[in-house]
């Protein structure tokens, strides 16, 4: 029986009055790579800020909503309703961090990189400027840097993949156990993103991680992901292991994701596009909020929004495969 | 034989950095590249960050000067030109900038950013038969309807929208030649393709030749099999071909480490990839003496690291820069 | 640069805009109205409305009167140490100042973003130039030059509003030139600007049609802020006995009533004090408050969101 470290359990999240996440719930097991996989705008990356309690302050959470997390001991802690003081203390970078976007301005331009150092200890406590200092020397070295160059560097004097291990360096300072990847490739060289998912594993399993994956690129998912689950305006609308995924998909809109991505071979041929536009969170269809796109919808799927249901070792939520389910 | 519409022919571009307070080193950016796009052609430009494609392609937009070397238009060397001459360069090699919100004005509405461009320039009688010119290129590249569109201020765009209005901003002067760098990178996987579809047809319709600047290599597969695609990197061409010819049979080393990296949808394929070069990209100040590759290359022989390959033509429209091969 | 107006809903936006600003901030609506005032006040001294002062008469018992009912509104504050309607004096006093310091600020900002667009636009030679221009204006005593200056006009230049808004701002402009300077360069690096180049605009047409664009709610601001400076400015060169005495200008009023009207001296010459200085404060804090309020306003991603457009 897998350990589960995290688990999310009908998380709903409304920015002012609109509803962006659905219902969420998904378990993340100890040691794995799990990924959470959709286009921009689906609801992805305010998953992970509500795991982190770093959503804006125009969000607001559901009541019933749970956000479960299992410290070391064994312990269950519900994160949502922890008291911000003591989850800013003891969880945040200390138990689950979050390695940003390097393309996103993350680095303080004006800071040094030992000084974003420091003042990441200091926001925890850690004022001795020479265990900081030794401890990020260490880090920079793991993430293959030139420790003592970098540390005394400006953010603008490193390049992409540079900027990126060090983001990477910070959020592994505190030892969490639990790191959300968030679109850590994008942005980069090919070459480069080749030796940061190759740097990122190394570090998983030096450092006993756990990776909840962010992340828009298909392709990245199928080299590190163990299992996936694809977002579509604020909810999951399949979950499966990365096998099945490729090669088993069943949801449309996990196909048409797959058939987005290009390889290589195929001149000519483009990869077929979705039809109609990205949803709108603020007008979102009756029924499943994929329909208007879909090419197999039915009456059904213009009505009834179909709910995430388990389907032998996957869940999924589509009126396609609802009759497969009950038939069981 | 068509004409070449652009060509760019020994390029130096040269930038200085400060490393003290009077001291300053230079290096070039793009080194002693030449390059020829034929009229109604899209040639592909790939390279990583530093390689100096952006550069190149801004030297041929004549948005910076090169320390050494010439772009001709259309056979006329741009820094010859009468001012007539040089008018229609000018209004014939147009511009889409990578980002799409730096690279737009964000104090102007849609509307009347484009406008300002058919105005100013006298493209229409008056302002109806103006608005009639906006109107058409926003359709033309899937702004539509228009009348949505043109009341907005560029943030209210999404980013896949704001790459169309850059692509509406550059054809509405009706250009022979435009550089699109990167236009795709910001971009979610659906969306890329849409775009490469719309600039695709763009060349066909109007036959406009696109020098296409990008560091994904797959993207370029969808012009076609014989799009001309040229690798840089630190300032120099290291391979020519077509874009089959290079997908299915890479030459030079680091094409083929490019080809490797790029990542493949199949789980099955995640542990058969290696990464072939060693160690980072150098620093543009710190290229490596003789092939630019020689410090990285698993293939590197000790001439590699003294004398600089020369572009070779190894076969019809196949050219490499390594000692390996010529 | 022309200013083509694409929306259908004009006038109704700025009117729904003008309600949320006026919730939003009770201060700014205060500051309006307060100006308003103030620009009424001027334009009916201007075309006649409010009568000439009284002569001047002396006497213990016509200076520093107190507050009365006589010949409403003008006694209301008494009489200052002339023996004439203290309140009549103060409105009097309004034009001259309110146009003086808009002329000031006019061309405090004229000046500065021009040479700041060309410094930072142009760069080479012109910037080299015109930096050191920035630099030494910046350094000369803005102050003591004024003061020089006004004492040397002959006097009839001294009543005329365009030498003195002149002579005001004949320094002030440099910081803006500064700071537009700066914004012009880091402007310029935007793939916009190269975008505008390969589009053919010449540069004149980007500086003011491109950038200026990313500065007009800056530079708006900085146009109600240097009148600020101005007011002071002219109430203080008033103040320090360098101006002709004419009797519709704060500054000499509280300069006549301190030099000349005792009014350190007596409790009776309190409201002569303190008026004109409080006119000159409320007026300075209505203006800063509305620098503060027209950056949401001009700025159009602040204005949209203000008015709930996403």
């Amino acid at each position: 029986m897998r350990d589960v470290l995290v688990e999310v359990r009908d998380l709903d999240v409304y920015y002012y009055n609109i509803k962006v996440l659905s219902k969420v719930s998904f378990q993340v097991y100890k040691g794995e790579v799990y990924a959470l996989v959709g286009e921009s705008g689906c609801g992805k990356t305010t998953t992970a800020n509500a795991i982190l309690r770093i959503l804006p302050e125009i969000a607001r959470v559901g009541e019933q909503s749970v956000i479960n997390y299992y410290l070391e001991n064994g312990d269950c802690i519900n994160l949502l309703k922890m008291p911000e003081k003591k989850f800013s203390r003891e969880i945040r970078w200390r138990e689950i961090s979050m390695v940003f976007q390097g393309a996103q301005n993350s680095l303080n331009p004006t800071l040094k990189v030992k000084t974003h150092f420091f003042e990441t200890a200091a926001s925890h406590g850690i004022m001795d400027k020479e265990e900081v200092y030794r401890r990020a020397y260490e880090l920079l070295e793991a993430v293959k840097l030139d420790a003592e160059r970098v540390l005394n560097s400006y953010p603008i004097e490193l390049s992409g993949g540079m900027k990126q291990r060090v983001i990477i360096a910070l959020a592994l300072f505190l030892n969490p156990r639990f790191v959300i990847l968030d679109e850590p490739t994008t942005a980069l060289d090919v070459l480069v993103q080749r030796e940061i998912i190759s740097l990122l594993m190394e570090l998983k399993k030096q450092f006993d991680l756990t990776y909840m994956l962010i992340t828009h690129d298909i392709a990245l998912v199928a080299d590190i992901a163990d299992r996936v689950a694809i977002m579509y305006a604020g909810r999951i609308v399949e979950e499966s292991s990365v096998e099945n995924i490729f090669y088993d998909p069943k949801h449309p809109y996990t196909i048409a994701l797959l058939n987005s991505v290009p390889k290589i071979g195929d001149f000519e041929k483009l990869p077929e596009g979705l039809p109609g536009s990205p949803p709108d969170f603020k007008n979102l269809p009756r029924g499943c909020p994929f329909h208007p796109r879909c090419k197999y919808a039915m009456e059904i799927c213009r009505k009834l929004e179909p709910s995430l249901i388990e389907m032998g070792d996957r869940r999924i939520a589509c009126h396609l495969y609802a009759e497969e389910v009950s038939e069981e | 034989m068509s004409e070449n519409v652009i060509e760019a022919r020994n390029i130096v571009v040269r930038f200085y950095i400060s490393t003290s307070f009077l001291k300053r080193r230079a290096f070039n950016a793009v080194d002693n590249v030449s390059l020829e796009i034929k009229e109604g052609s899209i040639v592909g430009l790939v390279g990583e960050s530093g390689s100096g494609k952006t550069t190149l392609g801004k030297v041929t937009l004549d948005l910076l000067k090169p320390y050494k070397g010439d772009v001709l238009f259309r056979g006329k060397s741009i820094y010859k030109m009468s001012k007539e001459e040089y008018l229609k360069y000018r209004l014939n090699a147009q511009y889409i900038p990578q980002d799409p919100y730096g690279s737009i004005n964000m104090f102007k509405r849609v509307g009347e950013a484009l406008l300002d461009i058919v105005m100013y320039h006298h493209l229409a009688p008056d302002r109806k038969e103006a608005m009639e010119i906006v109107r058409s290129v926003m359709n033309s590249v899937g702004l539509t309807p228009p009348d949505r569109y043109l009341n907005k201020y560029p943030f209210q765009l999404s980013g896949g929208e704001r790459q169309r209005l850059s692509i509406a901003r550059a054809l509405i002067l009706k250009p022979a030649y435009i550089v699109a760098d990167e236009p795709t990178t910001m971009l979610d996987a659906s969306l890329k393709a849409n775009l490469v579809k719309t600039l695709r047809d763009m060349v066909k319709d109007l036959g406009l030749s696109l020098l296409y600047i990008t560091h994904e290599l797959t993207l370029l597969q969808y012009f076609g099999p014989d799009t001309e695609v040229a690798i840089m990197y630190l300032g120099k061409i290291l391979e020519k071909g077509t874009i089959k010819d290079i997908m299915l049979d890479p030459i030079h080393p680091y094409t083929k480490a490019l080809l490797a990296a790029i990542p493949v949808p199949d789980p099955k394929e995640r542990y058969t990839r290696k990464i072939m070069l060693k160690g980072p990209a150098p620093s543009p100040l710190n290229r490596p003496k003789g092939c630019v590759l020689s410090d990285r290359c698993p293939f590197a022989e000790p001439i590699c690291k003294k004398e600089e390959p020369l572009l070779n033509e190894i076969s019809p429209n196949r050219e490499v820069a390594c000692h390996l091969f010529g | 640069m022309r200013v083509v107006n694409f929306s259908y809903s004009g006038r109704a936006s700025w009117a729904k805009l003008a309600i949320k600003v006026i919730k939003r901030s009770p201060a700014a609506l205060m500051s309006i109205f307060i100006l308003s005032l103030y620009i009424a006040a001027s334009i009916a001294v201007v075309i006649g409305l409010v009568p000439p002062l009284p002569p001047a008469r002396g006497g213990w018992q016509n200076i520093y009167r107190p507050p009365s009912l006589q010949d409403f509104p003008w006694y209301i504050l008494g009489t200052d140490f002339t023996g004439r309607p203290l309140f009549l004096a103060i409105v009097r006093g309004a034009p001259s100042a309110l146009l003086i310091a808009f002329l000031s600020a006019l061309i405090t900002v004229t000046i500065g973003t021009l040479l700041g667009l060309a410094s930072g636009y142009i760069g080479g030679i012109v910037d080299t130039i015109l930096s050191t221009i920035i630099g030494v204006a910046l350094v000369i005593p803005t102050y003591l030059l004024s003061l020089i200056l006004v004492i040397i006009l002959p006097d009839e230049l001294k009543t005329n509003p365009f030498v003195l808004a002149a002579t005001l701002s004949i320094t002030s402009w440099a910081s803006l030139a500064r700071a537009v300077r700066s914004q012009t360069l880091s402007l310029k690096k935007r793939d916009f600007i190269d975008v505008a180049r390969t589009l053919g605009f010449s540069s004149f047409k980007i500086m003011f049609g491109e950038i200026f664009r990313y500065m007009a709610p800056f530079v708006a601001m900085s146009l109600i802020l240097s009148m600020t400076g101005a007011i002071y400015g002219y109430t203080g060169l008033a103040f320090l006995g360098l101006m002709p005495m004419t009797s519709d200008n704060w500054g000499v009023q509280i300069f006549a009533a301190i030099r000349a009207g005792g009014a350190l001296f007596s409790d009776r010459a309190i409201l002569a004090l303190w008026s004109p200085i409080i006119v000159i404060v409320l007026l300075q804090y209505s203006l800063i408050n509305i620098a503060r309020v027209m950056e949401e306003i001009l700025n159009p991603q602040l204005r949209l969101e203000l008015l709930g457009e996403e």
